[in-house]
Parts: structure tokens; sequence; C-alpha cells
């Protein structure tokens, strides 16, 4: 899974790409791990930028829930931001901004998890 | 036997095959040591005849005449045997052109018939005067012994191992000295005679010298000579050592002792490297017809001097029908009188060939070696390495043993190491395919569990299907007799079990529920997470949660509380008064219901719903409220419509759902609603393997009948 971040302020920018379907869920999980890790209540707020991703199964959307959970738990902040058209589709079916807060584009994600912190 | 094949099995099979071939080895090396008794010793003689063949001896120095009594001296002077006085003659014109040496390659054990004197013994009575005048004229042996005695002439002789009539047990020849041993010991080593075949006492009395013609064949082959020989307790020298002997006026041939045998034979200054008994192996060259004049060419004078001058002349036969033809290792027959030419023209050049006895010690260190490679390398290399590696040892083998030959006269017996070492080779290569034999049991064996094991899974995936399948109401029988509302529905699983549900119940006389699932993730953990659902909807549903926000908020409470993997499931659920027409829909994260009405376009009832159900704990989901007409249609699939994906890896899309929704067909009651989605997505897909469970459930209403 290409995964690729950048810093920007307090805040760490993760941005997938490709396709997040069953065969590639696992591996975005697992690329995740230390990011998710590092997203507590005194670390830095996570933003994934999903500019890159152009297609999430529902497996991915367990992955991304796992995620959610992890950081709810130890009470990280974590958001999305940039969704792809079918991708916001498949958010919008599945109600998922209810799970994560949804931005329209980084900078708004990055404005937004730094004025709550 | 099949025991004893099994022990074979094993005893190949130990060690990648080394042990076994290395006992081999060690058996093959003994046997080695018995060069005469070996099985590969007429493989060895093939291959010495070979290095003759590829290198035969080249006639340096013709220092050989043969004067030869052939067809053409026997049409000349008359059938054989010549009346001696013919044979006096010719050896007496040889002797006039003053030879080295003349060696007699004719037996005379017998007086002669046509002396006079026996003619004068046949006469009838009253013939006196002419058998005076024959008494008178001198003894043919006796003219031939004056003539042996001018010239420097030597017998042959042969030895018998058996008595006959004109055999003896002693020969008048000058004996062989023995230097560094006893004659005993010496005559312990050389080719011993009991019985020799020799010429009339008078010409051996005038001959210069004897000596012995005797040749063993091997096979039908003549490839060793002796040098000398023993008859009785006399050690004699052949007739080529004589012939030498005499030419360089020596006063005795002599052989040299070693602890293991002859060393040597000496004549004059030349010594000659034997073997351990005084053989010789003859270096052949090509049979040559100018190594021969014809006797009556001789006897006719017809035959320059310097052709017989200081040459060493062997008088022998040729004639059809006179001798038997020896075979040479170059596959030619001549007689044997040019095999003595050819032993003369050997000593004379000193290309002669010798078998050292460290020659086996030498094979024997290459046996060992060689096998110790194969044993070493086979069981470590790759067959196909391995046998490439084996030619190679081979060629560097048969060409030492060919450069040995051409550069040393040496006899080398590649053959018996080729032999011994293939069959190490060959036990190893045995023990080889032995074990990929069984390894390839094993995988058969192996391959035969795995399918016996998929084939076991199958089968229980396949129960597990029908269980699954069996567990989704039946919409042709669920409603007997109903009137007011029609059911059909589609569960297609991609693969044996699915992830996705479809329900419908009645929760009372004029209430239905009915509900659409989807589990993330497929196979076997979604489908028992599917039953869970459907189970869990089902029971909090008839418990009486009063509408459909209700049941889909308490079915997410119930299932949330145990789901270690962390699954979520979407729902499309719904409650219809079917008295009324009024339509409950409660969605959790699930694709919107589309309405089809009579009247109007498609619609989608999306509503504000909520999450998939385990993605929010406690999470309080809202129902959509809707009114339909009589003949409307609720239509529930799942993404397994939606997503459905072409050989393009294009999906089937919400759009073309609508499209085919907006249809005639589908417009055509609820059972037509499902077969025109399933059709189209059928051809939109064509035959590409389906990814994801697909669901159709469609409910049409027909108003209070």
């Amino acid at each position: 899974m290409e995964l690729s971040s950048t810093q920007i302020g307090a805040i760490t920018v993760v941005a997938p790409k490709g396709r997040i379907d069953h065969a590639q869920a696992p591996l975005f999980q697992q690329a995740m791990q230390s990011h998710v890790a590092a997203c507590t209540q005194e670390g830095s707020p996570l933003l994934l930028d999903f500019s890159g991703v152009d297609y999430i199964s529902s497996v991915g959307l367990r992955s991304l829930m796992l995620i959610a959970r992890s950081v709810g738990a130890q009470k990280g902040k974590v958001a999305i931001a940039a969704l792809q058209p079918t991708v916001r589709e498949v958010f919008e079916i599945s109600r998922f901004h209810l799970v994560l807060k949804v931005h329209d584009t980084v900078d708004a994600g990055v404005a937004a998890l730094g004025t709550a912190a | 036997m099949r025991r004893a094949l099994a022990y074979l099995r094993r005893l190949f099979q130990a060690g990648d095959g080394r042990p076994m071939a290395t006992a081999l080895l060690i058996g093959l090396v003994v046997v080695a040591q018995f060069p005469e008794r070996t099985p590969f010793k007429v493989a060895r003689l093939e291959l010495f005849d070979q290095y003759q063949s590829v290198f035969p001896r080249a006639r340096d120095s013709a220092p050989v005449v043969i004067v030869d009594i052939d067809e053409a001296s026997l049409k000349e002077i008359g059938q054989w045997p010549w009346p001696r006085d013919r044979t006096a003659e010719l050896i007496r014109v040889i002797g006039r052109m003053n030879p080295a040496a003349i060696g007699v390659d004719i037996y005379m054990p017998e007086p002669d018939q046509t002396s006079p004197a026996k003619m004068a013994a046949r006469l009838e009575k009253g013939q006196e005067a002419l058998r005076r005048a024959l008494m008178a004229l001198p003894d043919h042996d006796r003219v031939l012994a004056d003539v042996i005695r001018e010239t420097p002439t030597v017998l042959g002789a042969a030895g018998f191992d058996n008595e006959t009539l004109t055999t003896s047990r002693a020969l008048r020849a000058t004996p062989v000295r023995v230097n560094g041993g006893s004659d005993a010991d010496a005559l312990s080593h050389v080719r011993r005679y009991p019985f020799v075949l020799a010429s009339l006492p008078e010409l051996q009395a005038a001959a210069r010298g004897q000596g012995l013609l005797s040749v063993d064949l091997q096979g039908a082959v003549v490839r060793r000579i002796p040098l000398v020989l023993g008859v009785g307790d006399a050690l004699l020298p052949s007739l080529a050592i004589e012939m030498l002997r005499i030419a360089t006026g020596s006063p005795a041939a002599e052989v040299d002792m070693g602890p293991l045998g002859v060393n040597h034979v000496r004549v004059a200054d030349l010594a000659v490297n034997t073997q351990s008994d005084a053989e010789v192996w003859l270096h052949f060259g090509k049979a040559d017809p100018a190594r021969y004049v014809s006797a009556a060419a001789v006897l006719a004078g017809k035959v320059p001097a310097d052709t017989i001058q200081n040459k060493l002349v062997l008088i022998g036969l040729s004639g059809f029908g006179l001798v038997d033809n020896r075979l040479t290792p170059l596959r030619e027959q001549v007689p044997g009188v040019e095999i003595q030419a050819q032993l003369l023209e050997s000593l004379f050049d000193n290309d002669l060939l010798l078998r050292p006895r460290w020659m086996g010690w030498l094979e024997t260190a290459l046996l060992v070696a060689g096998g110790a490679f194969l044993i070493w390398a086979v069981p470590a290399l790759r067959p196909r390495l391995a046998i490439f590696l084996a030619i190679i040892l081979y060629g560097v083998l048969f060409g030492a043993g060919f450069a040995t030959f051409k550069f040393a006269g040496l006899l080398l017996d590649a053959a018996g190491a080729f032999a011994s070492l293939n069959i190490v080779l060959g036990s190893l290569l045995g023990s080889a395919f032995i074990e990929a034999d069984r390894q390839r049991r094993v995988a058969e064996a192996e391959l035969h569990r795995e399918r016996e094991a998929a084939a076991q899974t199958a089968g229980e995936l396949a129960a597990a299907r029908r269980i699954q399948l069996g567990t989704l109401p039946d919409p042709a029988k669920a409603f007997p007799g109903e009137t007011r509302f029609t059911v059909a529905a589609l569960l297609e699983p991609a693969r044996d079990v699915g992830g996705d549900l479809y329900d419908f119940f009645m929760l009372d006389a004029q209430r239905l529920f009915f509900v659409v699932g989807d589990v993330s993730g497929k196979g076997v953990p979604a489908s028992l997470f599917m039953a869970v659902t459907k189970a869990l909807a089902k029971s909090v549903a008839l418990r009486g949660a009063a509408g459909a926000s209700a049941i889909v908020t308490a079915t997410n409470e119930e299932i949330a509380r145990e789901n270690p993997e962390m699954l979520f499931v979407t729902m499309a659920a719904g409650v219809l008064d079917v008295d009324t027409g009024a339509l409950e829909l409660c969605i959790a994260g699930h694709d919107a219901p589309r309405i089809l009405r009579a009247s109007s376009p498609l619609e989608l009832a999306d509503g504000e719903g909520g999450p998939p159900l385990c993605m929010l704990d406690g999470f309080d989901y809202q129902a959509l409220g809707l009114q339909l007409q009589p003949g409307d249609t609720v239509c529930l699939v799942t993404d397994g419509v939606t997503e459905a994906m072409n050989g393009e890896l294009s999906p089937y899309g919400a759009q073309r759902l609508d499209r085919v929704l907006a249809s005639a067909a589908a417009r055509s009651g609820a059972a037509g609603t499902i077969t025109a989605v399933r059709e189209d997505v059928r051809r939109f897909v064509a035959g590409a393997e389906p990814s994801d469970d697909l669901t159709l459930l469609a409910i049409q209403w027909h108003g209070a009948r």
C-alpha cells in the first residue's frame, strides 16, 4: 500500500493511494498502524487525505471504522478530507460521516483539526 | 520376494545411495587386483587393440626381410614340402648375399622322404644300377646341414604342452644367462613347455642357434610374445632374440631378474623392458607387402644383394593352405612369419609396449579417485549435471589412456576403470531414481490428501450454503392466500456462502416486516455474522419493538454487544401496513430503497437513516414514512447489484439500476422486477466472476383487497 505522510503544523496528513478493496484493506490498516498509535490526546491529530483513493469497499470502510475506534479510544482526533466522487458516494450511502468527520479539502481538514486543538 | 525388493530399495536409499556405491567401489577395487580374472578383461584387451589401431607402429627402419615361400614359389618349384636340397639352395643363395642372420620359420623334425637314399630304398629289384647311382648322391638333409653350417642360420622350434611322436624333451640351443637370480627363479616366471618340436638332430647340430616360435593367443589375437621361454629345465631364447644374438655375435642372451620376475631381456647392448614373464606387448604396424620377397625370385637370382645384405632374414611360408594366419590387434590376418618380422622390427627400433606393474596401482588409484568423485558429486548435484561431469571424467580417463600409449608406449587400462565407475555411477543414479520415485509417490499422496480435504471442505461449504439459503424464507410459500401484496426475492452468494441477507415476515395481522442486509467481508465469517444478524433482527422485531426505527436501533445494540471481529452490517429495513399502504423505512448505511410508483417515475426512499450496524454504539436510527398506492413496488438491493463488475472492472452502477427499474418489464409485478434487474446485471457482467453477493427484494402492494 502506497502511503505518504506529511506534517502540517501539529497535524499528520496521511495520503493513501489507489483502491482500498478486499485485498488492499489489510495492507492499508497495517500501514496506518504507526500513525494511529501516535494519534493520542497529546499526540498529533490525524488527517486522512483521500484525494488519491478512487475506490473503497465495505472492507475498506471497516478499516476506517477500526482506525476511528482506536483513535477514539485513545482520545485522539482523526478526520478525512478530499474524497473523490465515488468514495463520497459510498460515504453518503453508508452515512460514514457519522463515524468519521469529513472535510471537503485538506486545508479545511487541517484548519478544523488545528482549531479544535 | 517383495521383502527382498524392499530391503534392496532401503539399501540403495540409505545415505543418498553413498554407502551402497562405496561398498560397490570397494568390491570393484578388490576385483581390479586380479587383472586376469576380472570380468572387464575383454574390454581391456579391446581397448589396447584400439590404442594400436589409432596409433599403429610406423615402420621406421626395415631391418627384416621375409623370404616368402608364396604361391608363386610353389608354382615355380613345386609342391610343399620341397625336397630339402631346394631349401638348402634357397639358404645358400641368401647366405651368399651376407645377411646378418637367417631365421627359419619351418620345422623339419623328420628326414626328407625325397633324399636319394630314400628313393633308392623304394626301387624294385633289378634296378641295381639306378640304386647305386642314387646312393652315390648326397643325402638332402646332409646337404641342408652343410648349408646351415656355412650360414648364420637360426632354426625355429615350438614348445608343446603334450608329447607327440615328433616332440622331444630337449633343444640343442644356447641357454639364456640369468642375472640377479637363479635359473629356477627365471624358469618359474617364464612360459614353460615340457616338450619341444624341433628339427632333425643333424640340422640342430649344424645351426648357429635355435629359438622358439611359440606364441600364446589371447582370444584369437596375438598381443604378447615371449622373448625367453623354458623347455624342460632349460631357459631358451625366442627365435627373434636368438637371431639378434647371432647377428651381433654375442655369446648368450641374458635376463635380468627383479623381485617380481623378469625385468629385462638383453642381447649385446640391447636391453628390452619386459613383463615379469619375459613377454612383450607387441606394437603392431600395418601389414606391409614391402617386408616380403618371393623365394622363387631369390632362387632365380632376381633379388638384388642389398635387399638381403646385413638384414635379418626370415624364411617362412605364406602359401595358401600351408599356414594358419594370425589376427593382429589391427584386425589384420597375417602369416606367423610376419609377426616374427614385426617383433624383430620392434626390438630393433625399440618400439615395444609395456604394462609395468605400477600401472595396476595407478589404475586402482584412478578408480578410487574417480569413484570418490562420483560418490561425492552425483547425490550433491542435479542428475543432468552429474552425468555431464561423469562424461567429462570418462573423457579424461580415455584421453589419458591414449596419451599414455602414444607418448610413453604404456598400456593404461582405462576400460576397466570406465566399466567399474559406470557401475558406481549406475548405483548412484539408481539411488537417485529410487529417491525421486519416492518423492513423487509422497507428492502424489499429498496431492490426494489435499484433494480429499478440498472435497471435504467443498462438501461442508455446500452443506453450509444449503443451510444458509434454507434460512431465507421462500416468497412463494411464505404468505399462502395473501392478496394484499406480493413478495419476490433473490440471493446469489459470490462464493459458496455469503454475507448478504434478506428476510420478511408478518409482525401481526397487518404489518409486514422486511429487511435486506450486507455484512462487510465475504465467505464463512461474513455468513456466520449474517446468520446472527438475521436471527437477532427477527427476534428483536417479534419481541414487539414498535416500528422500523426501533427494530433497527435495538438490533444495532444487540449485535454490537458480541462482535469480536469488528464486522459491520448495512441494512435497509421496512414495515408496511398492508391494509393502508403506510410504509416505514429505516436505512443503516445501506443503498436507498427504490419505490416504483405506478403513477410517477422512480423514487429514492433515502431519509436520514444512520451508519451501518456496529459502527456506532447506541445510535438512534430514524425512520422515513411513506404512503404507497396500490400497485406500487418497493425494491431493495445490496451493493452486489450496483458494484457488479464486468470484464473491464467497471461497476454496474446506480444509474443503470434506476434505468432498468424504470422499464416496463420491471413494473410487471414483484417477480418481474427481480427478473428484469437480474437479467440486466447478467448481461452487463457478461460472464465475469462475481466479486460480491447479490441480493434483490421486491414487494408490491396491491391495496387492501
